[in-house]
């Protein structure tokens, strides 16, 4: 399995985003890389303890991995980008300490992905990954407390409709993506990636 | 103290960090499963699944099963016999 060369050559601007496939895969060392860290994050849950990884995410001989590891505390991560590097995309984990999975991005990640110029972001909770990617309808810069806040409500609201906290994450991650113009793709650990909207 | 720390300011002017802040969306996690248990079974894009009392989901459970070295499955298939055994002869 590769990553899909369609993803690769849309982030390095090669391709416009209506060549982007609505499936996206990963190869083999991308998908473990992850879950590697998926499972630090995870491995005092048993006594309550969770803890974020994350990674930068770089395209080195037109291969895209998963580099400079790092962890942070159970509610967020910094990850220093090299001053030489031009590609600027990362994944991180969302462990919650009660075992739930299927969280994904929250208000900030999407506020921070935009004004801090990230390409792609990942988040990996559980078997789920979600992915955004920028596109030309992506501003340059967001206010961060009215997406927490926007994507707080749409995910309390979502919840208390009795939607799981996987489909709560999905509704909400998607309407804030359109409101984004981010495109929003979704799957489980070692499969494909759906597309869930594109604008 | 919290297991949570959130971090103060998502905002960084360094663009050579980047900041990945959660607290605040775990802590609406943790409000809402308090006050509503989460029905992640009844979702259509989960099957129905029964979780272990440690609550981990089922599926982390088989996947942590797939990779464990043979030596550990033995173990566990030899554990998982006697339960087995047990509960046939119990009845349940």
């Amino acid at each position: 399995m590769t990553t899909t060369p369609a993803l690769i050559a849309y982030l390095q601007g090669l391709i416009p985003l209506d060549e982007l496939p609505d499936t996206l895969g990963f190869s083999n060392a991308m998908w473990q890389a992850m879950e590697n860290l998926w499972q630090r994050s995870i491995a005092n849950l048993d006594m309550g303890l969770v803890i974020e990884w994350g990674g930068l995410l770089e395209i080195s001989q037109g291969r895209l991995r998963l580099a400079r590891p790092v962890s942070g505390t159970a509610a967020g991560l910094r990850l220093i980008v090299p001053s030489t590097s031009s590609f600027v995309s990362s994944f991180h984990t969302h462990p919650d300490s009660q075992g739930y999975t299927g969280i994904g991005f929250s208000g900030a990640d999407f506020a921070d992905m935009v004004n801090q110029g990230e390409r792609i972001s990942l988040v990996q909770s559980g078997r789920n990954l979600f992915a955004l990617l920028r596109t030309e309808d992506t501003p340059v810069t967001v206010p961060v407390l009215k997406w927490r806040t926007r994507m707080n409500s749409l995910f309390e609201q979502a919840y208390r409709a009795r939607r799981s906290i996987l489909a709560a994450s999905l509704i909400a991650n998607r309407m804030i993506s359109q409101d984004l113009g981010l495109a929003f793709y979704y799957g489980r650990m070692f499969r494909q990636l759906v597309e869930v909207y594109r604008p | 103290m919290s297991k949570r720390q959130t971090l103060v300011n998502s905002v960084e002017p360094n663009r050579h960090i980047l900041v990945k802040d959660d607290g605040d969306l775990f802590s609406l996690v943790q409000r809402l499963t308090a006050e509503q248990p989460p029905i992640e079974a009844e979702s259509p894009l989960w099957r129905r699944e029964s979780w272990v009392q440690i609550e981990l989901p089922f599926p982390f459970l088989l996947t942590t099963v797939e990779r464990l070295p043979l030596d550990k499955a033995r173990l566990l298939h030899r554990r998982l016999g006697d339960r087995l055994a047990t509960a046939a002869t119990s009845g349940l």
